[in-house]
């Protein structure tokens, strides 16, 4: 079974806070935590004979999370750094992550990923690659299983669980995870340090300027700030519950407007 | 003009801005990380020096005792009043600007400030609103990468200028020293509301004066004359050395001669560095890794012990409470642990192959050894190292409550290299003949391990006082130092007396006379009430 893992390195946000909905750059980065649970679920389900090929695009410092993959169990990694990926939005990302599955790894059974990155929280990546490789896709999932030539994947919704079973070429993200972190040993670091870690430019991949990074996004992020709630709460009282009732009705109806 | 002439400045007092709490809301400042309970009248709140300043003139004038608090994390007492008022620094806590000269860049604070302050700066570059204290130095530091004040006395909430005041050093003094190397200029106000502008490498003793200039006044400071073991870590008593210089006098003084209003640190450029902990089966062969630590070269910048007795008690609250909760399971138990940290560079396969083979030997393995590069995970072993004195403060927290007058037991011993063995074999010997219940960590790379007592009841407490006094007499003899970075504070007093003789601290009493007449200043702190 090969398993591609696509994650992101990502402000460390558990430290440096935020101001007016952004993220502070500059300051330390970690690997995302959502991949990092994609990556828990992807090294736990690994058994002998399976690969799992650890992907980022990201600046020369993502190679440090992709380094955190090595270390975690991941047998080999992809890190895509050329200035032309920089400011790509989610549509150039997907393309771009993509584009190098196409190319490299094509005969993959699985690709997982995080949900959401914590500095965007777009979460448009994973369903735009499965659509770019045509394959079906899970979201939200916080347990993984592996089954007859197949793997299990549990979600959560609207308080119902959700049991799928994927068959090989799938992609699944992966929301929730075990909160406690692992910790590589002297050997795990040692050893990362001899696995493959390839570093590919644009060029490496057959694809144009124009389809990634800045040149090749659809979008612009112009703003982004905090919603507040103006509307002020009303207070009903219980032992008036058909009046309650009414009044909730006649707001509801009167906001629908 | 001389060599130890110390200007003294004489601003205008003004109390009016200076807040003054009283009735219950003294309660919030009778204590700190010691436990110990205090009493006072008021709480005074300056906002710059010139309030300190005239707190202390006018506590001067009225004969009124004043306890210098700030964050409240000293485990000695030293915050804790009894009687008279609070000067509490709480208000000064702005990180001011950054400098360079010759040595490199600093960063000039003021006392309140805390090391995590100093570190969101200079880690994430947050460096809006500080000012230039030479050209263009905010532009130059952004532009020469990630700097960082290298002294890490573990409690990240605790002031600066209480690290200052009592030379705090911490795991990182292993190869960085202790806070005391770091200070570049400190200006500190003395007890009759007079201030001191001192710049290192400026005003040096004069057999064993300074002048003290003043309002066209002179008078001549005389220091102590004994010799101050410097050999250890020591924060035990007035430092004093030959021809030294002034600053020094001030740092490690416990604020029984002035208050620290403004402090300069020196930074250096951050380095990338590889955090281990290694786990091994028991007490000796985690000892043995740290021999073998010491020897090498360009070594780690800290060196950090857990004992068994340690590891059992972070298991247990890891199954029962919430500390530690964010660490994994240990991958050895029953064991002890090392931490230590290497230069993440070219050297550090083969390096660490070397402390592979030497674990293999010691019945361990580097698979048995975490370790962490980013900065969050390096940060989790700090936490995790910290988490350790903090189980001990809740433990003796909640005998507290059924105890009143028991407060934290605990040693801050260090000792020479050469006598570390023979103190660790009577940490062993002591221990064990009282029955109590212990755990050791701390700084065994500068051996100078934490040993903190389990006590349960009055019967414990009063065990546990005998046996810490049994073990600092032992430290001394062997040349070492009952109070290596907490200071004296109120709890320690009884240990001066075993390091120096009638003499030298009637030589520390004099010294005080000269600066504080009136004996106001933090008055039961280190040397005890006036004489």
């Amino acid at each position: 079974m090969k398993i591609l893992l696509m994650v992101k390195q990502v402000p460390d946000v558990s430290v440096s806070g935020m101001e007016d909905g952004k993220v502070p750059r500059g300051g330390p980065s970690v690997l995302n935590p959502q991949c990092e649970y994609a990556l828990d679920a992807a090294t736990l389900l690994k058994s002998e004979g399976d690969e799992v090929i650890a992907i980022c695009m990201g600046p020369p410092s993502a190679r440090e999370s992709l380094f955190r993959c090595l270390e975690l169990g991941a047998d080999r990694a992809y890190h895509l750094c050329d200035p032309d990926f920089a400011g790509s939005d989610v549509w150039a990302t997907a393309k771009t992550l993509s584009r190098l599955v196409l190319e490299r790894e094509s005969d993959f059974d699985y690709v997982f990923c995080g949900q959401k990155a914590a500095d965007s929280e777009t979460g448009q990546v994973p369903t735009m690659v499965a659509e770019l490789l045509g394959v079906p896709q899970v979201g939200a999932c916080y347990r993984l299983a592996k089954g007859t030539g197949s793997v299990h994947a549990w979600r959560e919704r609207s308080g119902r669980i959700e049991r799928y079973e994927l068959g090989p070429r799938a992609l699944v993200a992966v929301e929730r995870g075990c909160n406690v972190h692992r910790l590589p040993s002297v050997s795990d670091f040692l050893n990362a340090r001899r696995k493959e870690l390839t570093v590919l430019t644009r060029q490496d991949l057959s694809i144009n300027r124009d389809e990634c990074g800045l040149k090749g996004s659809h979008t612009v992020v112009r703003n982004i700030h905090f919603l507040s709630s103006s509307r002020e709460g009303i207070k009903l009282h219980l032992d008036d519950t058909s009046c309650a009732i009414d009044t909730v009705l006649r707001s509801v109806r009167r906001r629908g407007q | 003009m001389t060599r130890n002439r110390l200007t003294l400045e004489t601003p205008n007092h003004d109390l009016s801005k200076v807040r003054v709490l009283d009735g219950s809301a003294v309660d919030a400042y009778l204590q700190d990380e010691s436990k110990l309970t205090g009493f006072a009248e008021k709480v005074l709140v300056p906002s710059d020096e010139n309030g300190i300043s005239s707190v202390l003139n006018h506590a001067t004038g009225n004969d009124v005792p004043v306890t210098i608090a700030a964050r409240r994390t000293g485990v000695v007492g030293g915050a804790v009043p009894e009687g008279g008022v609070v000067l509490s620094l709480e208000y000064m806590d702005k990180v001011v600007g950054i400098g360079e000269d010759d040595d490199g860049f600093y960063i000039q604070v003021e006392p309140n400030v805390t090391l995590r302050q100093i570190d969101d700066v200079l880690r994430y570059g947050r460096y809006e609103g500080l000012e230039d204290l030479t050209a263009n130095a905010v532009s130059r530091l952004k532009n020469m990468g990630r700097h960082l004040y290298p002294v890490d006395p573990t409690e990240s909430n605790a002031s600066l200028g209480a690290n200052a005041a009592c030379n705090s050093s911490g795991s990182r003094s292993y190869r960085h020293g202790p806070t005391r190397d770091w200070i570049r200029r400190l200006r500190v106000v003395l007890a009759d509301g007079s201030v001191l502008d001192i710049k290192r490498g400026e005003v040096f003793a004069e057999n064993g004066t300074f002048i003290l200039d003043g309002a066209g006044k002179e008078r001549v400071l005389t220091i102590p004359s004994y010799e101050f073991n410097n050999g250890v870590k020591n924060s035990a008593g007035i430092f004093v050395t030959e021809g030294m210089d002034a600053i020094d006098l001030f740092i490690g003084s416990e604020g029984i001669l002035g208050v620290i209003s403004l402090l300069e640190l020196r930074l250096i450029p951050w380095r990338p560095m590889l955090s281990c902990m290694a786990f091994l089966p028991d007490d000796d062969a985690a000892l043995g890794l740290i021999d073998h630590l010491k020897t090498l070269e360009d070594g780690p910048e800290l060196i950090e012990f857990i004992d068994a007795n340690g590891i059992r008690m972070i298991k247990e609250e890891r199954e029962e409470g919430c500390l530690f909760s964010n660490m994994p399971e240990f991958p050895l138990f029953p064991s002890a642990a090392v931490m230590f940290d290497l230069p993440l560079d070219d050297s550090i396969e083969p390096r660490m192959e070397e402390i592979g083979t030497l674990l293999n030997s010691l019945g361990s393995n580097l698979g048995n050894t975490w370790c962490a590069h980013e900065e969050r995970e390096r940060e989790r072993f700090r936490s995790f190292r910290h988490a350790i004195p903090e189980a001990v403060f809740s433990y003796i927290a909640s005998r507290k409550l059924h105890h009143p007058q028991m407060h934290k037991m605990g040693t801050d011993i260090s000792v020479p290299e050469e006598s570390s063995g023979e103190m660790m074999a009577y940490y062993r010997k002591t221990i064990s003949s009282s029955g109590l219940k212990a755990v050791m960590f701390g700084h065994l790379g500068d051996n100078h391990p934490h040993l903190e007592l389990l006590i349960e009841d009055m019967d414990d407490y009063a065990k546990a006082d005998n046996l810490c006094h049994d073990l600092a007499r032992a430290a001394v003899r062997l040349g070492g130092c009952p109070s290596a970075e907490h200071g004296v504070g109120r709890l320690k007093r009884g240990y001066l007396g075993m390091m120096y003789d009638e003499s030298q601290i009637e030589e520390m009493l004099g010294l005080k006379r000269q600066l504080d007449r009136n004996w106001v200043l933090n008055p039961r702190v280190m040397l005890g009430a006036r004489r």
